[in-house]
């Protein structure tokens, strides 16, 4: 920042540099005195009084003067030169300078321009010769700019951070070490980011408001509370401020829509030159993301239109996991399940376990037995849609009831519910599963005769699938997964099935200790419809939790198989095999969208040649297909594309490797212009205010500048005058021969005047 | 008793004894399969004083439940290698007997903790018995923080399949059940009724002790008492969970 020299200026000022320490200056003062005392007795006795007060007088001279000489006085002149400091001069060119107030042909900014002047008129003229005025343009960044360019300068900012601009103009001056006298800034106040008002540094700011608040005509809605995160049938409330400038009282219609189709709709009134805020309550049924609006139609003469709508996305997910487990009897399967379950925070369970079969003996009457009826009809034709995973544990349908309800569970799974089936004497073929919906969605077939539960001792390993797999891929210190799967517990019990469907996944396989033979399957997985669906072949799997935990080892493997098996077969998106996202929910127009996307194979490792389609379905309806291309870990891919139209557009990433069930991920993002600066025009005098309190400085408005206001803000900056040391000359007095002529001189007067009176 | 019933009996018993063959002749089930009656055995003192308690019970539970009860007992120690195969150990005794050692407290205050239901029930049919003194020092060791207290009535033990609202056993030493509760599970259960008696029958099939003073109808209370203690060993709390709240509230008042 460039300052120039206006004044020379000089001051002198006197210093001390003792030729000897300080105490012993005082020691010899103490002596002199002693002396001047025992001299002034002797001579006071010898000569008249006037005399006596004379030669005492030039003794006392002659002293002060030795004195002078030890303290060795230095003059220090010192010229220095006042510096024409730089008033950094900051406009505000947002889209909020672009309105007009109610004056038709002069926009905030052209009003600025008019204040500012040129080097003839206005304030920059007047502020110049005294100093450096320094242009800046801000809105959403600050850039310094010449007279010219902001002559041609467009009010098309897309926020307003007018601390940040402070910060930065600040910042600038004290790193060039030019300090600044002051800031002028030139804004309407309407700052989007909300900064608390800070100081400036030291630095006072001159605010000169823009915008008439009394001609200002705006209707605006803005978010107050929208939770970015619902859940699938929980009320969530949104809530949003409606604004009213310049308008009287009035009756406001608002409409929620998703996407482009109305949700719901009501008034509110809001009071003239007030706020009013109103409630919409929504119950997700889906999970998805809600590309969601609030908007209320424009009106006559309204400064701003575009912030008559407020856009938002609210992710909607699962509540918690819902879970209905059937158990055919009273089981330490069921007992340590229950447990697992009922331990995680975030599953709902509701189990119904078979306590009493038909053929079983009744010889107390019904109000002396806990039992209760079996709410199948409930259950499996009413509420089985709000269940998220149902899980058959060592259960048979046959008596309790019809074939057409394992119907109703084959559709729930084809809608994207989860079913588990656990092994056990009822299980699989056992329970009579065979031939029936349940096999369907099953991954495994169980006709045959070989296909029955048997009571051998066996030990469970995990497949190439399974060591990748996020269901069975347990770590526990250090150990790798088959490591862990090795080290469980046997078990004693196990479900011969047929044989696999084309499309199941073996995870784990079975097998008789010490046999050589590759095993047979023991945890299946599937996919059907647009569900998942599970078969384990055992009713034994709780030795993993209390037989591994009470030896040597721990039921964390247990737990966190259970807890990733649930995760799984309820699609959560941790554990899918294929994520996408952008790298932002909103852009401006222009701007390059990155979209990541992470693809595993079917076991779960690294994608390494998927067949990935990356669309997205644009405001209109228009298609783009976009090409990924590799990122830089195996299985991450890059796709990008510059955003072009406003409004929403929703992605669609799909991988091809499985024809018959692909895996999909599905996000949106909006591309909007000045989403915040489109937010508010109104003029913010308050914020502008709170700056020059905090920072020392003060307001000036437009029409104050002509009746005195450039004098004041000339004032307060010249108040900040800054000096600079050109030259500094030291003069050290007791170094002169004149101090010693007259040191001599005085003493030699004063022994003239003693032979002179007859004294020694 | 008469003749007529001495003979159905003795031939109920053969009929028995001959489907217990032909069923062990067609499947090998490992006693830690299903329902294990694990009973314990320790050092000092009488652990068996009722050694064919188990045979009527798990008779019993196979026949009124669905559970799937092995129909032989397991005996174990407390050191046991297979202690944790069986979470459910029935604990019984009529005198002293001696102290645990360090790792038997240890293994009881894990098998508690894990989740396994220790099932005690005092034999000796009077209050204070060398038995109780020793279980009692025996349960302070492994649960000092957790005392032996009553429980509730609404304890999920008294309605995990029969409503209980009386307890049985050979003799009513106390009308309720003690227990120390850790967290939300009550893995130590303890009756001084001497349950254990009251479902003996001697090899004729008669029942070995009276149920004094309630007769049949008491000893019917100490086979419930025991079914709803295996259930709840295998079902836990499963009786509080809120489909089930509107039809035990009608049962109850």
């Amino acid at each position: 920042m460039p300052s120039s020299v206006s004044t020379l200026w000089s001051a002198s000022t006197l210093a001390w540099e003792p030729l000897i320490p300080g105490w012993a200056v005082a020691l010899l003062a103490l002596g002199a005195i002693a002396l001047l005392s025992f001299q002034f007795i002797k001579i006071f006795s010898r000569v008249s009084r006037k005399d006596s007060v004379l030669l005492i007088g030039l003794r006392i001279l002659a002293l002060a003067l030795f004195f002078g000489l030890l303290l060795s006085p230095v003059l220090l002149v010192q010229e220095r030169e006042r510096l024409v400091p730089g008033v950094a001069v900051l406009v505000d060119n947002s889209r909020s300078m672009a309105l007009k107030d109610g004056d038709p042909s002069v926009t905030r900014l052209d009003l600025v321009r008019k204040i500012l002047g040129s080097s003839q008129a206005g304030l920059l003229h007047d502020l110049q010769g005294s100093f450096i005025p320094q242009i800046y343009l801000f809105g959403e960044d600050v850039q310094r700019v010449s007279g010219k360019e902001l002559a041609q300068a467009r009010a098309d900012g897309n926020a307003t951070r007018i601390q940040k601009a402070i910060a930065e103009v600040a910042d600038q001056s004290r790193e060039a070490q030019a300090p600044l006298a002051g800031i002028v800034l030139l804004s309407d106040g309407a700052q989007t980011d909300a900064a608390p008002p800070e100081g400036a540094g030291g630095i006072p700011v001159v605010a000169i408001p823009l915008g008439n608040s009394q001609k200002f005509r705006d209707i605006s809605i803005s978010s107050l509370n929208v939770p970015p995160l619902g859940f699938v049938n929980l009320p969530m409330e949104l809530k949003f401020s409606v604004r009213s400038h310049g308008y009287p009282a009035l009756s406001i219609p608002l409409i929620l829509r998703q996407g482009e189709r109305i949700i719901q709709s009501k008034s509110v009134t809001v009071p003239g030159e007030g706020e009013e805020q109103v409630r919409f309550t929504l119950t997700p049924r889906e999970v998805g993301d809600y590309q969601l609006s609030v908007s209320t139609p424009a009106r006559a003469e309204e400064e701003i239109t575009s912030n008559n709508q407020t856009q938002f996305t609210v992710r909607v997910l699962r509540d918690r996991i819902r879970i209905l487990i059937v158990s055919g009897s009273p089981s330490w399967n069921y007992r340590f399940l229950r447990e697992a379950f009922k331990n995680d925070p975030t599953i709902d369970l509701v189990s119904f376990v078979i306590l009493r079969t038909p053929l079983d003996e009744v010889n107390v009457p019904e109000n002396e037995i806990s039992l209760i009826p079996f709410p199948t009809d409930r259950l499996f034709t009413k509420e089985l849609d709000n269940f998220d995973l149902i899980i058959f544990d060592n259960f048979t349908y046959l008596p309790y009831f019809p074939f057409y309800y394992l119907e109703n569970i084959k559709k729930f799974v084809e809608k994207g519910g989860a079913f588990a089936m656990l092994g056990g004497p009822s299980s699989f073929r056992d329970g009579g599963y065979a031939g029936t919906p349940i096999e369907e969605i099953l991954p495994v077939e169980m006709n045959g005769p070989e296909a029955t539960y048997r009571q051998n001792s066996i030990s469970v390993q995990l497949t190439r699938e399974g060591i990748n797999h996020p269901m069975t891929r347990l770590g526990s210190d250090g150990h790798s997964p088959a490591d862990v799967w090795n080290q469980l517990p046997r078990l004693d019990g196990f479900n011969r099935v047929n044989r696999l469907k084309r499309d199941a996944i073996v995870l784990a396989t079975a097998r008789d200790p010490g046999s050589a033979d590759s095993g047979e399957p023991f945890l299946v997985v599937s996919s059907f419809g647009k569900g998942r669906s599970l078969a384990l072949m055992s009713d034994y799997f709780w030795r993993w939790n209390f037989t591994a935990a009470g030896g040597n080892q721990t039921n964390r493997p247990y737990l966190q198989f259970v807890h990733r098996m649930v995760r799984w077969l309820v699609r959560d998106p941790g554990l899918d095999p294929l994520a996408a996202k952008a790298d932002r929910s909103a852009y401006e127009p222009g701007e390059e969208v990155t979209i990541r996307i992470r693809a595993l194979d079917r076991d779960y490792s690294p994608a390494k040649n998927p067949t990935l389609t990356v669309s997205l379905q644009g405001p209109g309806g228009e298609r783009i297909s976009l090409i990924p291309k590799p990122g830089e870990k195996a299985g991450d891919f890059i796709a990008t594309w510059r955003a072009t139209n406003s409004g929403e557009y929703r992605v669609q990433v799909e991988t091809r490797n499985q024809p018959a069930n692909p895996s999909r991920a599905e996000f949106s993002f909006g591309v909007h212009s000045g989403i915040l600066e489109s937010a508010s025009g109104y003029p913010h005098l308050e914020t502008l205010q709170n700056l020059a309190n905090v920072s020392h400085g003060l307001v000036v408005s437009p029409e104050e500048l002509s009746r005195g206001g450039t004098d004041k803000i000339r004032r307060l900056l010249e108040s900040r005058s800054q000096f600079r040391l050109v030259a500094e000359r030291r003069l050290k007095l007791g170094q002169t021969p004149w101090a010693f002529a007259l040191l001599t001189l005085v003493l030699c007067l004063e022994w003239f005047l003693r032979r002179r009176r007859g004294l020694p | 008793m008469d003749r007529r019933r001495f003979l159905l009996q003795s031939l109920g018993a053969l009929g028995s004894l001959f489907i217990s063959n032909t069923a062990s002749a067609q499947a090998v089930v490992p006693s830690h399969s299903r329902f294990t009656f694990a009973q314990l055995r320790y050092r000092g003192g009488t652990w068996d004083p009722h050694p064919n308690a188990h045979v009527e019970f798990l008779r019993e539970i196979n026949a009124r439940t669905s559970v799937d009860a092995a129909p032989e007992r397991k005996v174990l120690s407390l050191t046991d290698r297979d202690l944790f195969q069986f979470p459910f150990l029935y604990l019984t005794g009529r005198n002293e007997f001696s102290p645990f050692s360090a790792e038997e407290t240890e293994n009881l205050r894990k098998f508690a903790s894990l989740g396994g239901l220790l099932f005690v029930d005092d034999a000796s049919g009077t209050p204070g018995s060398g038995f109780d003194r020793s279980l009692r020092g025996e349960l302070e060791r492994a649960f000092p923080q957790h005392p032996l207290e009553r429980l509730p009535q609404d304890h999920s033990v008294f309605r995990s399949f029969y409503l209980l609202r009386t307890l049985g056993g050979r003799r009513i030493v106390n009308p309720f059940l003690l227990g120390i509760t850790l967290d939300n599970w009550t893995p130590v259960l303890y009756t001084q009724n001497d349950v254990g008696s009251a479902w003996e029958r001697d090899y004729l099939g008669n029942w070995r002790y009276e149920a004094v003073p309630g007769g049949d109808t008491q000893r019917s209370y100490a086979f419930r008492l025991g079914i709803n203690v295996a259930l709840y060993a295998l079902t836990a709390d499963y009786k509080r969970d809120l489909i089930h709240l509107p039809f035990l509230r009608r049962k109850v008042l």
